[in-house]
């Protein structure tokens, strides 16, 4: 019975493929969808798999019904679930091979264009889909109804399941990086390799389960009437397998709530903020008091000013947290649901940043008052913003009028642009061109670019950038310095805050560009006992961060007086672990080894305690 | 050709009207001496019966002697069959007595049925 | 019974508020012969059913005799189901495939051929139902379970049908339990009446049996009281009386004469019987 079902399947889905290769050319024809033939078969493909995965299931009794052999059927010599296991089997096997083949061809051969999409359609809608109207089909006779109530019990069990097994609080979640890259970089929302996939696949299998438990534990009592008991042992069995859904999917959370690694910001103060993935609330612990304070729901911590933390929301929008109590208040809805990136500037009570639509040659400059909440937007177009990703690296006032310098990177180059409140964008031409591979830096009115070619160095002579210094090609100076500072506040009035120099790498020596004179002179040689490394600016301060892979140590280096000095050297740090991160802020370093975490602040490094 | 009816209303059990009628058969000598039986399942066929009816009716005919089952090749009439006059004449007196009570039925004497026996006699 | 080869034991089923099986318990011998009549809507089909499979009681279970799996259940069912599309040799061999057969042919029916490219779509009811012996004959089934098929048949085809059976029952030793409620066709066939109303088993009987214990009043004299009349109708013109269970020794009751009558009008006598019984409730 297997192989006469899988050939008339297969006949079907001849039939099918047959439509699915010609449909695209009646498209094109009638100028429905615009050519060529290819872009326009993949998503014809694309939905057509999809909906053939609803009909396979669907029509598992579709042959006995519309031939009038049920009855035949089920005097057959075997048992119910022997039929049932035939008759399934032989479509789940035409949908698997048709489904690989599909991503084969179109993944990787004919089509040489890796489409992710395709293999996340065939199991996350495609399987499901297919297992759900298998066992719908035996209680509804009516294919259209069958199909409806196949593609609304899909989306809503799915949707519960999805709340409950990801909650509110799964927008907050972490890069994993090892600690090469140790600067205050900014999360984003990514997958954790440990965590992520599992649940996904929880996500793909728990609504299924009801279906394929109904079914299962009904069809013994499957026959040619419509039996009350049938009916009622599909029910309980579906009532059962929804429960055990549900449980699972609070038990899967719970448990990647349990595993889940815990994240910590720590702020000026050395207030730690601490919140988990999918958590619901994050927590401040105060080295001084006992309290505890939440935050609910959490945000995405991007940086603070001692009295309040600001971060994103779930919502898209930029949120501000009291540090001493907890209570959030909304400072701004993003216009665009994916402004261009995370980093804020803030001088005196403003905030800036860029928002912008993707593939448009616009942008949205938004400058935000902290404390009123009044937000101005300033829009600038130019090309280059069509394909890169800008970002404000500076700001000042020039006659009394404002302008932002604007850093637009694109795959490998760079473009710097100054755009001022009046609305007029400025080019800024490093030897006559617009785009560089260095990347461009605003620090006490020079404009530094540094990089892989010599360091050019512009200077502001209030209507252009002209070229101030450059120095030549050979690699003699390495900037180490982080390539972007940013919540950084550029009018803190405390002088310490001018930069006097830029640190760098020459060789195996740490140099310094002095700002005023613009010379380079080296300092001290480099420790030898790192094997990786970088230079952190750091409020006023210069360090070096870095450690041996062979010692397993980390090593934090002093740079401030003109000379490498260790503070610190912390031990049995293995970066290869998965559970052994640090992060670096501007009060201080968070050291988590498993379970075990540690801050410590600056300039000395000790050790911080909490209640 | 074998002549056999089976009455389904008559209380007679159908085997033992098998066997009346092959009895009838033989003592014509429509079924001579000699001749093969229809095989069981033939005529099981023919008169739409139990097969087993028409075994447990050969099987009674061998038992009384007018037939004998050779194994593999069926039931044949005995040639030298029992008392076949006795026969005839206890089926004669069974026709007789059936005759008799529906010639009564009508309300006729003895005498008058004589007389019609003679008389369709003559004719015949 | 030693050994039954089928046995019903409680059966019930149930169609929505309808009960169409209420509890039958009852046992098949081997090769034996059975003819189950009754009113329509008495479950007869529906008993069938569940004795083929095709139906799952919700009460009570079908158990069968040792070694007697479902491939040596052969059912040919009113509703002469089998997969339309198929001509006549993909469905030989498929139910050749399925239940295990053997034999390189079906086995033939004297006088009665097919072309076997047909579709079974395009086939006539007799030539459909003939078929479908055919097939279920070809599995050599211990038990053949039949349904109202033989009324729809012309008189050449139901012939053909029949002996077909017979044959069967001869070569197989199989037995047959046939529903049917024209008993004319196959009334010298089963050894053995069961009659099916409202769900229930009213008589269970062997025919000879059967046939001596129901007679009809001739004539339209008075009946003493105490004789147990099964079933009365009364017209102007007619009047008929069916007395159940007979005795022999009052056929010489003064003034009153009994019939024989066949096993349909028995049947017709019971049936009627169980009307006025449901009126009367």
């Amino acid at each position: 019975m297997f192989r006469k079902e899988l050939a008339e399947v297969l006949k079907q889905t001849g039939w099918f493929l047959a439509v699915a290769a010609v449909l695209p050319i009646l498209l094109i024809w009638l100028k429905l969808m615009p050519g060529p033939y290819r872009a326009v078969f993949i998503p014809v493909l694309e939905a057509g798999l999809v909906c053939w995965s609803l009909f396979l299931g669907a029509s598992l009794l579709g042959r006995e019904r519309s031939q009038k052999a049920m009855e035949y059927a089920l005097t057959l010599p075997h048992a119910r679930l022997g039929l049932l296991v035939r008759l399934a089997g032989a479509r789940f096997l035409v949908l698997v091979v048709l489904w690989l083949s599909a991503i084969a061809v179109i993944g990787i051969g004919a089509f040489r264009e890796p489409r992710l999409l395709l293999p996340a359609l065939a199991v996350g809608i495609g399987l499901p889909l297919f297992f759900i109207s298998l066992s719908l089909s035996v209680f509804v006779e009516n294919f259209i109804v069958l199909c409806l109530f196949s593609i609304a019990g899909f989306y809503a069990i799915s949707a519960a399941v999805f709340r409950l097994l990801w909650g509110p609080g799964y927008g907050v979640v972490d890069f994993y990086l090892p600690g090469l890259f140790a600067s205050p970089l900014p999360d984003v929302g990514a997958f954790r390799a440990d965590i992520t996939p599992p649940l996904v696949l929880l996500q793909i299998i728990l609504p299924v389960v009801p279906f394929i438990a109904a079914l299962l534990l009904s069809f013994g009592q499957f026959d040619v009437r419509r039996s009350r008991r049938f009916q009622r042992r599909y029910g309980a069995a579906f009532a059962v397998g929804l429960v055990l859904c549900v449980l699972a999917s609070f038990g899967g959370r719970a448990v990647s709530s349990s595993l889940a690694q815990k994240y910590f910001y720590l702020t000026r103060n050395l207030k730690i903020v601490e919140w988990s993935f999918m958590a619901k609330s994050m927590r401040i612990r105060d080295p001084e008091t006992v309290r505890k304070i939440r935050i609910a729901p959490p945000i995405l911590p991007a940086w603070d000013d001692g009295s309040f933390l600001f971060g994103r929301d779930n919502n898209e929008g930029l949120m501000r947290v009291d540090l001493s109590s907890g209570t959030a208040d909304l400072l701004y809805r993003f216009d665009f649901r994916q402004p261009s990136s995370l980093m804020q500037w803030t001088y005196g009570s403003t905030v800036v940043f860029i928002e912008k639509k993707a593939g448009l040659n616009e942008i949205q400059l938004v400058t935000l008052d902290q404390k009123t909440k009044k937000a101005a937007r300033y829009v600038f177009a130019h090309e280059v913003f069509r394909a890169g990703d800008p970002t404000v690296i500076g700001t000042d006032v020039q006659n009394g009028k404002r302008f932002w310098l604007c850093l637009i990177m694109e795959r490998g180059e760079r473009s710097t642009l100054r755009l001022w409140e009046s609305g007029r964008v400025e080019e800024i031409l490093v030897k006559g061109r617009l785009r560089t591979v260095n990347t461009p830096r605003f620090i006490n009115g020079f404009l530094f670019f540094m990089g892989k070619e010599p360091i050019i160095v512009l200077q502001d002579n209030g209507r252009s950038f002209e070229l101030k210094k450059e120095f030549p090609a050979g690699g003699i100076f390495d900037a180490q310095e982080s390539a972007f500072v940013f919540r950084r506040a550029l009018d803190d009035p405390s002088p310490a805050f001018i930069h006097s120099f830029i640190h760098g790498i020459r060789g195996t020596k740490l140099a310094r560009m002095n700002l005023a004179m613009l010379e380079i002179e080296e300092i001290d040689d480099m420790p030898e006992t790192t094997d990786w490394g970088a230079i952190q600016r750091l409020g006023n301060k210069t360090y070096f961060i870095g450690g041996s892979r062979s010692r397993n140590t980390l090593d934090v280096y002093d740079l401030n007086d003109g000379k490498v000095r260790l503070i610190r050297s912390f031990p049995d740090i293995n970066l290869n672990r998965r559970d052994t991160r640090f992060r670096v802020f501007d009060s201080g370093i968070v050291i988590t080894q498993g379970k075990r975490v540690g801050v410590y602040a600056f300039p000395d490094l000790k050790e911080i305690h909490y209640e | 050709m074998i002549r056999l009816n089976i009455d389904s209303a008559s209380p007679v059990p159908t085997y033992q009207q098998v066997i009346q009628g092959l009895k009838i058969e033989i003592i014509s000598e429509r079924l001579k001496g000699g001749d093969r039986l229809p095989p069981i399942r033939e005529l099981a066929k023919i008169l739409k019966l139990n097969p087993n009816t028409v075994a447990k009716a050969y099987y009674t005919l061998e038992e009384e002697g007018f037939v004998e089952s050779r194994p593999g090749s069926g039931n044949w009439v005995k040639s030298r069959p029992p008392d076949l006059d006795s026969l005839r004449l206890s089926l004669l007196e069974g026709e007789t007595k059936s005759y008799l009570e529906k010639a009564f039925s009508l309300g006729a004497s003895l005498d008058e049925v004589r007389r019609s026996i003679e008389r369709i006699s003559r004719h015949e | 019974m030693n050994n039954p080869v089928l046995k019903a034991e409680r059966l019930t089923v149930r169609y929505g508020q309808r009960t169409a099986l209420a509890g039958i318990s009852t046992e098949f011998a081997a090769g034996e012969a059975v003819v189950i009549a009754g009113a329509n809507g008495a479950g007869k089909s529906t008993f069938l059913r569940c004795l083929a499979g095709a139906i799952v009681p919700d009460d009570g279970r079908v158990a069968s005799g040792p070694g007697l799996d479902k491939s040596k259940i052969g059912f040919v069912s009113d509703r002469l189901s089998l997969y339309e599309n198929w001509t006549l040799r993909e469905a030989w061999r498929f139910h050749k495939k399925e239940f295990g057969i053997a034999a390189a042919e079906r086995p033939p029916i004297e006088g009665f051929t097919l072309d076997e490219g047909r579709t079974i779509r395009h086939l006539s009811v007799g030539e459909r139902t003939l078929f479908h012996l055919s097939l279920i004959l070809a599995q050599r089934p211990a038990v053949l379970l039949i349904d109202e098929v033989v009324h729809g048949l012309d008189p050449f085809l139901r012939e053909k049908f029949l002996e077909t059976v017979i044959g069967a029952m001869d070569d197989l030793k199989t037995a047959v339990i046939m529903v049917n409620h024209t008993l004319s066709d196959t009334a010298e066939i089963p050894e053995r009446v069961l009659i099916m109303d409202g769900g229930r088993i009213l008589l269970d009987e062997r025919r000879g049996d059967l046939t001596a214990k129901v007679k009809k009043v001739a004539g339209d004299g008075a009946l003493p009281a105490d004789l147990p009349l099964l079933f009365e109708t009364a017209s102007e013109y007619r009047r008929e009386r069916y007395i159940y269970p007979f005795r022999e020794e009052w056929r010489r009751c003064g003034g009153l004469s009994f019939m024989d009558i066949g096993l349909d009008e028995i049947v017709k006598a019971f049936i009627g019987g169980a009307y006025v019984q449901k009126r009367a409730r």
